[in-house]
């Protein structure tokens, strides 16, 4: 065997090595993520809502959600940001949501973590709070939507979205129309 | 004798086929660069530079074989790498994480083009190995050179 076709083989075994290499990460990579993208958007919800008891009309009112984030998947994500708009059910308007939405809107709120993102490891679950207030002083008309109650309790309709980014990807994906479902007795004035 | 082409005929193949495999794995890997994979590679560059030199490599094995031979290898070795790269872009659906890739979202064009850029796979690659077989050539010692015999000039 001449010299050229000893160092074609080398060259041959070296490049398939490294193809293999980069093809195992590529596959674990890509499957890993496509089952984050299925997955997410059925295991993003709503853990908790807090709404204080409004006592004065120029009231600060700092509306809590907490989402849950699942990530039943083999590779991290990063919450990009998780914005929602915040409505306060009027029962008495018995109009569908569609029609009634613009007279209940109250405050947009979110979640907005700094940098990157925030960071959910695979096979892990994050709760984290997306905050929103109404400034009673200079938000008056924002404050009478949100404190609509019935039988002493609220019954809000919040409408979230989520941004993610894959971890360490350029794959961003969007979630969109998480909703709220309102507990049957409506929720309970924190604090009050 | 037969065993020992038999034997030599199988050395090739195995080489073929993991110049095959280590041209769809680097394509496929460059065409998804946006996983943040631990090789980055240029699509265009990747296609023509690994084509090309596999099929050097392949050439210069086999300088002793007829040239039809070597056409096979190369259309075996480019149908490998293309095997590949489809299996890889639907890896998937084949590890059942997803129903089909619709569900990842539109990009069926984006597919369609990984698949059809890999089809110039074979035309490279065949210029790789016509041109590593006449290296081979060049390259060989006298006595090893193929080529018209002198009394046929």
């Amino acid at each position: 065997m001449t010299w050229f076709a000893k160092a074609a083989a080398v060259f041959v075994a070296v490049l398939a090595v490294v193809g293999a290499v980069a093809w195992v990460n590529f596959v674990d990579r890509y499957v890993a993520a496509s089952d984050a993208r299925m997955q997410i958007p059925g295991n993003v919800g709503y853990h908790d809502v807090t709404i204080p008891a409004i006592t004065s009309p120029d009231q600060n009112v700092t509306v809590g959600v907490l989402f849950e984030l699942r990530n039943p998947s083999g590779i991290a994500i990063d919450i990009m940001h998780i914005s929602y708009r915040l409505y306060m059910d009027n029962l008495t308007d018995t109009r569908p949501f569609a029609e009634k939405s613009a007279s209940i809107f109250v405050v947009p709120g979110g979640f907005f973590p700094p940098g990157i993102g925030y960071v959910v490891g695979p096979h892990t679950t994050a709760l984290v709070w997306g905050n929103a207030t109404v400034f009673g002083a200079t938000q008056p008309t924002q404050l009478e939507r949100l404190n609509v109650t019935f039988g002493g309790h609220y019954y809000p309709i919040i409408d979230a979205s989520l941004v993610y980014r894959v971890h360490d990807t350029s794959i961003v994906e969007r979630v969109l129309g998480i909703e709220f479902p309102t507990p049957q007795g409506g929720i309970v004035p924190y604090g009050s | 004798m037969d065993r020992e082409i038999v034997r030599r005929g199988l050395i090739e193949a195995v080489f073929v086929v993991l110049a095959g495999f280590s041209m769809g794995a680097l394509v496929v890997v460059a065409n998804f660069a946006e996983y943040g994979l631990w090789l980055s590679l240029d699509v265009g560059g990747t296609i023509i530079f690994v084509a090309l030199a596999a099929g050097i490599a392949i050439g210069l094995r086999l300088q002793d074989a007829e040239p039809q031979f070597l056409v096979l290898a190369g259309f075996v070795a480019s149908s490998i790498a293309i095997v590949i790269v489809v299996l890889s872009v639907y890896a998937p659906v084949f590890a059942g994480v997803v129903p089909s890739l619709e569900a990842l979202g539109p990009s069926d064009s984006a597919r369609a083009v990984i698949i059809f850029a890999s089809l110039f796979l074979i035309p490279i690659h065949l210029v790789g190995c016509v041109a590593g077989y006449a290296l081979a050539d060049f390259l060989a010692p006298e006595g090893f050179r193929r080529g018209r015999a002198p009394e046929r000039l």
